[in-house]
């Protein structure tokens, strides 16, 4: 496995929680995702994998060990550059479906385009209505954010993530709040932005169909990786 | 030339004589040349000028003498230096404005502090105002803030965005207020002010001086800012793990 070709490398990966007393919550990670790989991650409740993703998404600092994203070790990096990282290179979907409310559906796509500022705002606005197309709610673009359900939002959310074309897409259940149809809708989309766009997923998902369709699925147990 | 309470008591006018009399008892006749209304009626009331050759005969002093020189500056501030320096110059008693005037000035300088006082006091009422709102929405925009995070947006990203707010709160009190103070400056303009001692002044003396109106401005607009600075920084320093975990 060259190094060249791992979007993400996470090497020996330690977090504990202090709060009251000293929890190690991630014992030992280490686990690389290729360029155009579709990886899931399963494992019981709470054993770890949001904790985990936090970390691998740059938000969460505080651990021991190195995330490498796109040959970038980012462990130490200043806030500034770990946002830049996030907002060019990594998509995010949330375990629960996180959306401004103050802004219409299209603007809530659009924002992190805006922020990247590396295409025109039109042309970041006719890319949101294509993904909301992909994802069948181009009907609600206008609506504003809360006026949608909790799987029209969540589709939403995922349209987001991919504005900005990123290396990877990180998912906390990106489907569990969508039902047969539209979950078999999202792993077609990101099926395809795998192997057409060689772009990576790393998705968590306590879906066993859903996962046993990706590349590969991650079994953690306990914040040990145990089959990957 | 008459002060204007005084012709009127004399019933005289202008291209008339009155007979002036001095303290030594000489007496002459002199012709009323104008009248003048200083605006002050209890000068009005007893002062006439005449001219120094014609005062210095009638007191019978050679053309050398004169009680008193009155200079007018362009720039008030100058006298004091100005005056220290004629007098020394000529050994003479040279009296300044300000302090012929000190006790005036005294009572305009603690008028000027007790109104800023009251000013300051209220921009940190107002200050202490926009900083608990802008901390209030923080709290209610945690999410938002954690969102804008997550999808890449830095802390000086959002720091900004709360700033903005902020100033857009000063900008519109700033102007807001300028515009009420214009016209509170205008109504009381117009409100009648008769006092027998002023005869010349109808209304309220109001200075429209725009160094007022940047003094406010420029107070305004910094309450806001160090009043918004704290809040913004909060904001930017929101852990978006920490936010997204707790929902
Ligand atoms: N702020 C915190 N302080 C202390 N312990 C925490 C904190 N956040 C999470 N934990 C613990 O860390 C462990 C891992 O949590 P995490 O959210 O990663 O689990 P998970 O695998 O995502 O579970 P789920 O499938 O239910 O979402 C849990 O045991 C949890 O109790
Ligand atoms: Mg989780």
């Amino acid at each position: 496995m060259s190094a060249t070709s791992n979007i993400l490398e996470v090497v020996k990966v330690n977090k504990s929680f202090h709060d009251p007393v000293t929890v190690p919550v991630l014992k030992d990670v280490s686990m690389a995702v290729k360029r155009g790989e579709f990886v899931s991650v399963t494992g019981k409740s709470g054993c770890g994998k949001s904790t985990l993703l936090y970390i691998l998404s740059t938000m969460d600092t505080d651990y021991e060990g190195q995330v490498i994203i796109d040959n970038e070790p980012t462990f130490g990096l200043t806030g500034e550059r770990l946002s830049q990282i996030r907002n060019e290179k990594i998509g995010f979907v949330f375990q629960f479906h996180y959306l401004l409310s103050e802004f219409s559906v299209l603007k809530n796509v659009m924002l992190p385009g805006l922020k990247l500022a590396k295409r025109s705002a039109a042309e970041i606005e006719a890319r949101a209505m294509d993904l909301l197309k992909d994802l069948q709610v181009k009907d609600q673009a206008l609506k504003m954010a809360n006026q949608l359900s909790g799987g029209q939002k969540q589709r939403v959310a995922i349209a987001r993530s991919m504005i900005n074309d990123p290396m990877i897409i990180m998912g906390d259940e990106p489907t569990g709040n969508l039902d047969k149809k539209n979950s078999e809708i999202v792993f077609d989309i990101f099926q395809k932005i795998a192997s057409e766009h060689k772009r990576s997923l790393l998705v968590v998902t306590h879906d066993n169909d859903f996962a046993a369709r990706t590349d590969r699925t991650i079994v953690m147990d306990d914040g040990r990786i145990v089959t990957s | 030339m008459l002060g204007k309470g005084l012709a009127d008591m004399m019933e005289a006018s202008i291209g008339e004589s009155v007979q002036v009399t001095t303290a030594t008892g000489e007496r002459a006749m002199l012709r009323v040349s104008g009248i003048f209304q200083s605006g002050i009626a209890d000068a009005d009331k007893v002062q006439c000028y005449a001219n120094i050759k014609t005062v210095q005969k009638l007191l019978a002093r050679p053309s050398s003498y004169y009680t008193d020189i009155n200079v007018k500056l362009h720039d008030l501030l100058e006298a004091p230096a100005m005056g220290q320096e004629l007098a020394r110059r000529f050994g003479v008693d040279a009296l300044d404005v300000q302090t012929a005037n000190a006790q005036f000035e005294t009572g305009s300088d603690v008028r000027n502090i007790i109104s800023y006082a009251v000013g300051v006091v209220l921009l940190i009422v107002a200050g202490f105002g926009i900083y608990n709102i802008l901390n209030m929405m923080i709290y209610e925009k945690l999410d938002a803030i954690a969102i804008l995070k997550a999808t890449g947006f830095s802390g000086s990203d959002v720091r900004r965005i709360f700033l903005l707010l902020s100033m857009i709160i000063g900008v519109a009190g700033g102007v807001s207020g300028l515009i009420g103070g214009f016209t509170l400056q205008n109504i009381i303009d117009n409100i009648p002010f008769v006092t027998a001692a002023l005869p010349t002044v109808k209304t309220f003396p109001i200075d429209y001086s725009p160094k007022y109106y940047i003094i406010a401005v420029t107070f305004a607009l910094l309450t806001t800012w160090v009043a918004g600075w704290f809040p913004a920084r909060k904001a930017s320093q929101v852990d978006p793990v920490e936010i997204i975990r707790g929902k």
